[in-house]
């Protein structure tokens, strides 16, 4: 049985269920996978024949094994704190991106991975429209558009590798011609590498505070771990993961909403990720896939602790938050579990997943991106494990009487089950934290011979935060937030592409209605002719309803590229 | 800052000095005893004043999306 089958069945039959039922069986089915991937035996596989190609629909083995644990259980604590959901399309999309997730780390062919990828790509594009404000639909559409060009670029790659070596297997890919670096540079974008990550704090944070938990989770940590299957090793990586992970860490400092300087920490974090994949040695890579797996439990109790304040307060800027540690204590406890194991304290999960990173680079004598890495460890403890708590629970004047005053009156702790699904994180995170073995057993290449608790890299820890804590206390009014938008490179392209579709839009829009007349003319025809044959509908012809029939442009567009995508598969896979 | 934080402090940098030397450095600061107060301040430091006083000024834009 394929382990995600239990979750895409699911969300097939979601829409015909009760809400108590639905909500049951979101927790369920990803709990279910899990014990699935669990009981699986390494070396175990499913293979299809399809138009003379052999796919591999599941492969299992350590790195997959690995990834596969974490995407479901990671699924499982998300809809359990996402219980309050009723609306089955976020319910069902949310579903359909865990399944697919888990369809990528498992796929063993380039052609599933691409199938499984787009299904998550749509599925997190709409998870982010549902967000339901006009500012989610604007980052939803710009989101869709930059993941259908990281698809056509792993078309491209995928395509031209086939034409080259003969086979879709998905191990080591060369660097040697343009298909690798295309599918290098597909993963990258979905890896959200400088300059083009500005998709993710754009839709992250617009999503719903169930879905940005869904969204830390996968996309980015799929990228991480196709990188690892396939470009292990490629030098270029280390120094575009030591700059990520500086990037990332720069622009939280001056964020000040809550979930954006989140988002910019995923960015940060997987420049870790990246960074080991291009050392490339076993350390490094235990390190990377250790590092993947703290994130995503880690980045989900931050995303989840943040939003339970948004639940509450209805607010997300730090500048409109303050002094919420009376009303929501349990919710900063679990917080800063996350926060102090993504700042890699002793103790926590980040704590033996950080250092092997590190220790791998080191080792292999890079010295400046361990310089950039070890500073981006001081900025990740800055950032999230001082300044957004002391802001939002903290800092009780003035900050404390505009939530109380402006907010709801009966602000409280966040619900049981949203508070039971931190807790579970929260647990694992410690756990990690204190029993790293647990973690190294599961690592894809044993033995881990590494000891993180000596007492040198204890005290260079706590030397570290406890320093910075000092440096923070001393410009803390310096870090005071203000509403406002913080501008990034994506201002690049989103201005001049603001400006041409400004000019294209009215022709586009011509073109979009003559299109669907043409359409709905045929339809009624048709529809006619069939209800009555002998006057081919002409007698009784509905009048054209022309907002009715007419699709906004943006639905147009998708439509032609998702044929362009289809048709370019086609013409490069199976010709 | 209060005085106990400041003893704290000097505690914990006496210590690390003493014992938390890396008996097998592979970068050249690793032999630096109690090198992560340097990176822990200065780094903090940087940060701030790279985030906040170099590109936040020309980086910060209109209150909301919908202004810009």
């Amino acid at each position: 049985m394929l382990p995600y089958a239990w979750i895409l069945l699911a969300a097939l039959v979601l829409p015909f269920l009760p809400l108590t039922l639905r909500r049951t069986l979101c927790v369920l089915a990803p709990a279910l996978s899990f014990y699935t991937v669990a009981t699986l035996s390494t070396q175990s596989g499913v293979n299809v024949s399809f138009l003379g190609y052999d796919l591999t629909l599941l492969r299992v083995d350590a790195l997959s094994r690995i990834f596969g644990l974490v995407f479901a259980g990671a699924a499982t604590a998300a809809n359990l704190y996402g219980w309050h959901r009723t609306r089955i399309a976020e319910q069902a999309a949310a579903l359909i991106y865990a399944g697919g997730g888990m369809a990528v780390v498992f796929a063993g062919d380039l052609f599933t991975m691409l199938v499984a990828w787009e299904v998550m790509a749509v599925s997190s594009a709409l998870l982010v429209f549902l967000g339901g404000t006009p500012g989610a639909t604007a980052a939803a559409q710009r989101y869709l558009l930059v993941h259908l060009v990281a698809g056509g670029l792993l078309l491209l790659g995928i395509g031209g590798h086939v034409a080259a070596n003969g086979g879709l297997a998905f191990d080591a890919i060369p660097l040697n011609g343009w298909p690798g670096w295309a599918l290098l540079a597909a993963l990258c974008l979905n890896a959200a590498v400088p300059p083009v990550h500005g998709w993710l704090p754009d839709a992250y944070p617009r999503a719903s505070i169930a879905s940005s938990v869904f969204l830390s989770t996968f996309t980015t940590k799929a990228a991480v771990y196709c990188l690892v299957r396939g470009f292990a090793g490629a030098e270029i990586l280390i120094a575009i993961g030591a700059v990520m992970a500086l990037y990332g860490v720069i622009f939280a400092t001056m964020e000040d909403d809550m979930r954006r300087l989140l988002s910019y920490h995923i960015v940060s974090q997987v420049g870790y990720m990246v960074c080991g994949v291009g050392v490339g040695t076993e350390l490094a890579l235990n390190g990377t896939v250790a590092h993947a797996v703290c994130h995503i439990l880690y980045k989900a109790l931050l995303f989840m602790a943040v939003g339970a304040v948004i639940y509450r307060t209805g607010k997300q800027s730090l500048a409109e938050l303050g002094g919420l540690y009376k009303k929501m204590p349990l919710t900063l406890g679990l917080y800063l579990v996350g926060a102090l194991s993504i700042s890699g304290a002793p103790l926590f999960n980040g704590f033996v997943s950080k250092s092997l990173v590190v220790s791998g680079a080191a080792e292999a004598h890079h010295t400046l991106p361990v310089f950039l890495l070890t500073l981006a460890s001081v900025g990740t403890f800055l950032s999230v494990g001082l300044k957004l708590p002391y802001f939002a629970w903290g800092n009780a004047k003035p900050a404390e009487q505009s939530v109380q005053s402006e907010g709801p009156t009966d602000l409280t702790e966040a619900p049981p089950q949203m508070l039971a699904a931190m807790g579970v994180l929260a647990l694992a995170c410690v756990g990690i934290g204190i029993v790293p073995s647990v973690l190294y057993s599961l690592l894809p290449w044993p033995p881990v011979d590494y000891h993180p608790y000596s007492s040198y890299h204890v005290f260079e820890m706590l030397l570290v935060m406890f320093l910075c804590a000092v440096a923070f206390w001393q410009t803390r009014h310096q870090l005071a937030p203000h509403l406002g938008i913080t501008r990034d490179l994506d201002q690049l392209y989103r201005i001049p592409a603001a400006w041409l579709a400004g000019g294209l839009s009215p022709r586009l829009d011509r073109s979009a209605d003559i299109l669907a007349r043409q359409i709905d003319g045929f339809r009624t025809s048709v529809l006619g002719w069939v209800r009555d044959p002998l006057t081919r509908g002409g007698a009784d012809k509905p009048a054209f309803e022309e907002n009715r029939h007419r699709p906004p442009v943006s639905d147009v567009l998708v439509g032609i590229l998702s044929i362009l995508v289809i048709l370019a598969l086609s013409l490069f896979v199976f010709s | 800052m209060p005085h106990w934080v400041t003893v704290l402090g000097a505690i914990l940098v006496v210590a690390a000095a003493i014992f938390g030397r890396n008996p097998h450095p592979h970068v050249m600061w690793e032999s630096i005893p109690a090198y992560g107060a340097v990176f822990g301040y200065a780094g903090a430091r940087a940060l701030v004043y790279l985030a906040k006083t170099v590109l936040a000024p020309r980086l910060r834009g209109p209150a909301s999306e919908k202004e810009a």
